[in-house]
């Protein structure tokens, strides 16, 4: 079995696992101060660069959640936002993975 | 090249090293080059010891205190290193490739180029975050060394790869991702940088540093 495992604090994990690995029944939705801080800039970047807003917006929401400062948001949201699309990608990368079958199963304990 | 009076002590037994080492506080062990050829080493006193290039593979050095040591560069493969000391030792391109660091304390060790192939972290303590991404990267290069064989990648000389942090077992929880097999290795390299990057990004504010171990293991992560 190829399996990858990884254990962190839970409530790290559990969201991790419900935003990136579809464990969340239904989509998480970004906070309010979210888009109201970062939603202009996730915009921008999504129409400049072709990546899903929705993406933007859950890796944004994800780093918010979990205490990374506003200012080193604002910092990856910057220029033309190769921080936060990186990010961004990389959650595209997993979705895809677990819709073409390469991610089987993932459970969280 | 080593001192060979060093060298002298040291094959001698732990016993007697360590009563050298005591008598001799002044004195930085020079063992570089050197194939130490006994493997009963547990508790061995090597702090500080110039041990580059030396040969150490299948060593028991399980509990000696290794911090400061300069081990670049030496081979340690297959040793037992449990609950070793390696703070702030530098093991740029050591192989430690199926040694057991289990309980180990790395913290501030230099682990760049270090061959992690296999080797046995958990619990160890004080790993940086770098070598999280080394250990990436030289699972990485494992997948890569058995496609390169012909037999077609399969996870079968590594079969998966365990990422945890040093925190208490009541405040964490394990993800589990199945993958298929085979599995190509761009599919496990993307995947598993993308869980790197993702998780790191938040995990850096908040968790002391994460702990790999690369190798066979079940569902329970034990080896």
């Amino acid at each position: 079995m190829n399996r990858i495992s990884f254990k962190g604090t839970s409530r790290i994990i559990v969201d991790f696992a419900e935003r990136f690995l579809e464990l969340a029944p239904v989509r998480i939705e970004p906070a309010d101060e979210v888009r109201e801080r970062f939603g202009r800039d996730l915009e921008r970047i999504a129409r400049a660069l072709d990546i899903e807003l929705r993406h933007l917006e859950n890796v944004t929401d994800f780093l918010y959640e979990h205490g990374v400062p506003e200012q080193e948001i604002t910092a990856l949201c910057a220029g033309d936002g190769a921080g936060i699309s990186s990010l961004a990608r990389d959650a595209a990368v997993l979705e895809g993975f677990l819709q073409d079958g390469t991610i089987i199963d993932v459970r969280v304990g | 090249m080593s001192d060979r009076e060093h060298v002298n002590h040291l094959t001698g037994g732990v016993e007697a090293w360590n009563a050298w080492r005591r008598a001799n506080p002044g004195v930085r062990p020079d063992l570089s080059g050197s194939h130490i050829r006994v493997r009963g080493l547990a508790g061995a006193d090597l702090r500080d010891a110039d041990m580059r290039g030396t040969l150490l593979p299948g060593a028991d050095l399980s509990g000696a205190d290794l911090s400061g040591a300069d081990l670049s560069g030496a081979d340690l493969m297959e040793t037992d290193l449990r609950g070793a000391r390696l703070s702030g030792a530098d093991l740029r391109g050591a192989n430690l490739m199926g040694a057991d660091l289990r309980g180990a304390d790395l913290a501030g060790a230099d682990l760049e180029d270090t061959v992690l192939y296999r080797t046995g972290l958990e619990q160890s303590e004080g790993v940086c975050h770098s070598l999280w991404l080394r250990a990436l990267m030289e699972f990485a290069d494992g997948l890569r060394e058995v496609e390169g064989e012909g037999r077609g990648f399969e996870f079968e000389e590594v079969e998966s790869a365990v990422i945890e942090s040093n925190y208490p077992a009541a405040s964490t929880s394990r993800i589990e991702v199945e993958l298929s097999d085979p599995i190509s290795t761009r599919a496990a390299t993307e995947i598993l940088g993308a869980l790197n990057r993702l998780y790191s990004a938040v995990a850096d504010q908040d968790l002391p540093g994460p702990i790999i171990r690369i190798g066979a293991h079940d569902g329970e992560g034990r080896r």
